[in-house]
């Protein structure tokens, strides 16, 4: 199978920004992104606030520009589709879903606007089509003649899907569709998305923080930190075997009935204050935190490098061979 | 002095809260009866919309007024019951003896004042004793305990992130060292690492054994780190009680079951043990839950199952665990 979707380099920001409140810090939300994906994949991006994630989803969702590399869709850039060409092929659903609605429109109305508009469909083709379409994502159609305001969080985070799926993207981008939701509605969320995924052959980005809710649902993981990739790879591979230490980390961190029998102490992990010192790209950026970094990791390049000769397990870091963990130890 | 650590220091007697003007109407949250003791961690578990945050709100007297009210029952706190005393009263007990931790980080600090200001005034409002400098003494070592720098004091809410205001909530409501803190969701937009932090700072406040915490999620994960003891609400009623171990293991409620299985235990996902349903109709007589429950059948639509103290002191309010003899 070919990629659908493959993304190279990708960079988005400038190389300085300063905020009102932080110091002045590399103004990268995204730097040197690799992604590919084909037809009926789930990769999960995933990562703690502000590393990166919804910027990314907006970049791949064609939303926002890069400031280097490449998207290429089907083999071409994105930026060489039209919009309407692009609506078809790539939809993102808001991670704010009050706010991905309009607050004075039906759902009904909106829903038929974006059925009418990106498939072409005749007025009568859609009243007919849309409440068969809310039944498959456990919407009863009587919710359309309300009010986004009218509707629970569940509910509309439904909707806002639904809005997506009427386009039948061939790849779905979800952003933060599981954090509002209480853990019978992810699960709820979860079963419907890889039955739509299953069904139509379509593909899923997924964003999360919650490593435990998504990885065991997706094909292939992302670890995000401050923009960049620290660990890629099969989600089987990277749950059970992490190589990066913020990997190890994040996964360490959860709560006791989510933790990993191989889980170590934080102390282990993680040193208590953070480092001073400003990081550099392209080194390593979890550097100022980890506890196992050395000097050569502040000055030395850190990408992503195969874990495994016959697994596209990656780590980007330097000293993952010296790691007690090691997959090749 | 019976001060020990099953002293109750908070009981709640049939507790209803619904809305005004609905007779008839089923309650939000329907005669439920808990005893908070000290020293232990409480855990509230259930969905959305199961009443989990009313009964916080209605335990501190701030449900959204002219809507809903407590229309019956007791909340009672060293012999007095909160649901009677006169406002004055109530305002000088929030905060200092029991302080509420409010879900929405982002709504519950003042957009246009500083944190700074927001952290002094529950000095100032309480008319505390605390110098100045004693006052900064402890809202230093607070936030410094909870992983923020003295700088955010400078800061608006509007220039932290999720975390940090959620963490400044934190520290707000331990400043007066209240006796029962009630945190509702309080660590759900957090990250795991800050979650983790958080966990770790509220066994310390659990140290001293005259307090009390009735923690609100709906993540048993974190109840687990915690609590001792945890009900499960349901439709606004208490559907299971039980000490942690028992309900990990032997959940007797499908409600709890579907919770549990919903949650991603031991490396593998969450599983659905429930009926995904599109329809609005709200619960009958019977059973919250009938409508997405496995096993339900017609009495549990129709009637509503009694809430039963088993052998081993745990409530459940099921029909079927009446006929399997649990």
């Amino acid at each position: 199978m070919t990629d659908i979707l493959e993304v190279r380099g990708l960079s988005y920001g400038h190389s300085e920004q300063r905020s009102v409140f932080q110091k002045a810090r590399e103004g990268f939300q995204v730097r040197d992104f690799h992604l590919s994906l084909r037809a009926g994949d789930m990769h999960a991006l995933i990562g703690e606030s502000g590393a990166g994630k919804s910027t990314l989803a907006r970049l791949l969702a064609g939303a926002l520009k890069p400031a280097e590399g490449l998207i290429l869709w089907r083999g071409r850039p994105l930026t060489s589709y039209s919009l309407r060409e692009r609506a078809r092929g790539i939809q993102l659903v808001m991670q704010d879903a009050t706010e991905a609605l309009h607050a004075r429109r039906t759902v009904g109305e909106q829903l038929r606007e974006v059925a009418r508009v990106t498939r072409g469909l005749s007025p009568s083709q859609v009243r007919d089509m849309i409440p068969q379409r809310c039944l498959e994502l456990h919407l009863d159609p009587l919710l359309l003649e309300r009010f986004p305001h009218e509707l629970s969080g569940g509910q509309r985070q439904r909707v806002n899907l639904l809005r997506a799926l009427l386009c039948e993207p061939e790849l779905l981008i979800c952003d933060e569709p599981l954090s509002a939701l209480d853990r019978l509605h992810q699960v709820e969320l979860l079963e419907i998305l890889q039955e739509w995924r299953q069904r139509t052959g379509g593909a899923i980005v997924l964003i999360a923080h919650d490593v435990n809710v998504v990885a065991q649902w997706s094909d292939a993981v992302s670890l995000l930190y401050q923009g960049r990739c620290l660990e890629q790879g099969p989600s089987k591979a990277v749950l059970q075997r992490p190589q990066h230490p913020y990997t190890r980390w994040l996964l360490s961190a959860q709560p006791r009935l989510y933790r990993p029998a191989w889980a170590l102490a934080r102390s282990e992990l993680v040193s208590r204050e953070e480092r001073p010192g400003v990081v550099v790209y392209p080194s390593c950026p979890w550097v100022k935190r980890c506890a196992l970094a050395e000097p050569a990791c502040w000055g030395q390049e850190s990408r992503l490098k195969r874990q495994d000769v016959d697994s596209s397990h990656q780590s980007a870091c330097i000293r993952s061979e010296d790691l007690p963990w090691h997959v090749g130890s | 002095m019976e001060e020990g650590r099953d002293a109750n220091v908070l009981s709640i007697h049939a507790l209803t809260v619904g809305a005004r003007q609905s007779a008839g109407a089923r309650p939000l949250v329907d005669s439920l009866s808990f005893e908070l003791r000290a020293g232990e961690a409480l855990g509230l578990m259930g969905g959305s919309g199961s009443g989990k945050s009313l009964t916080a709100l209605a335990l501190m007297r701030l449900l959204p007024w002219p809507y809903l009210e407590i229309q019956s029952g007791q909340i009672l706190w060293q012999d007095k019951d909160l649901s009677l005393i006169s406002d004055t009263e109530l305002a000088l007990l929030r905060g200092r003896h029991i302080a509420l931790l409010l879900q929405d980080a982002a709504t519950a600090l003042h957009p246009m004042r500083n944190v700074e200001q927001q952290l002094f005034q529950v000095f100032s409002y309480h008319a505390s004793s605390a110098s100045q400098d004693k006052s900064r003494e402890k809202i230093e070592s607070l936030l410094k305990a909870h992983g923020l720098s003295a700088k955010i004091l400078q800061a608006y809410p509007h220039e932290l992130s999720g975390g940090m205001r959620q963490r400044v909530l934190w520290v707000m409501a331990r400043l007066l060292d209240p006796e029962i803190l009630i945190a509702d969701e309080a660590t759900h937009a957090l990250d795991a690492s800050v979650q983790a932090d958080v966990i770790e700072q509220l066994r310390g406040y659990l140290e001293v054994r005259s307090r009390a915490l009735l923690l609100i999620s709906h993540d048993i994960g974190f109840l687990a780190e915690l609590c001792d003891r945890i009900m499960v609400l349901c439709g606004g009623r208490l559907v299971e009680e039980a000490s942690l171990a028992d309900l990990l293991h032997r959940p007797l409620h499908p409600y709890t079951q579907a919770l549990l299985a919903a949650a991603p235990l031991e490396g593998r996902k969450g599983q659905r043990l429930f009926r995904a349903q599109a329809s609005l109709q709200q619960p009958g007589l019977g059973c919250a839950f009938a409508s997405a429950c496995l096993h339900a059948d017609r009495r549990c639509e129709q009637e509503a199952p009694p809430l039963l103290r088993l052998a081993d002191g745990r409530r459940v309010a099921c029909h079927r665990s009446e006929e399997s003899g649990a």
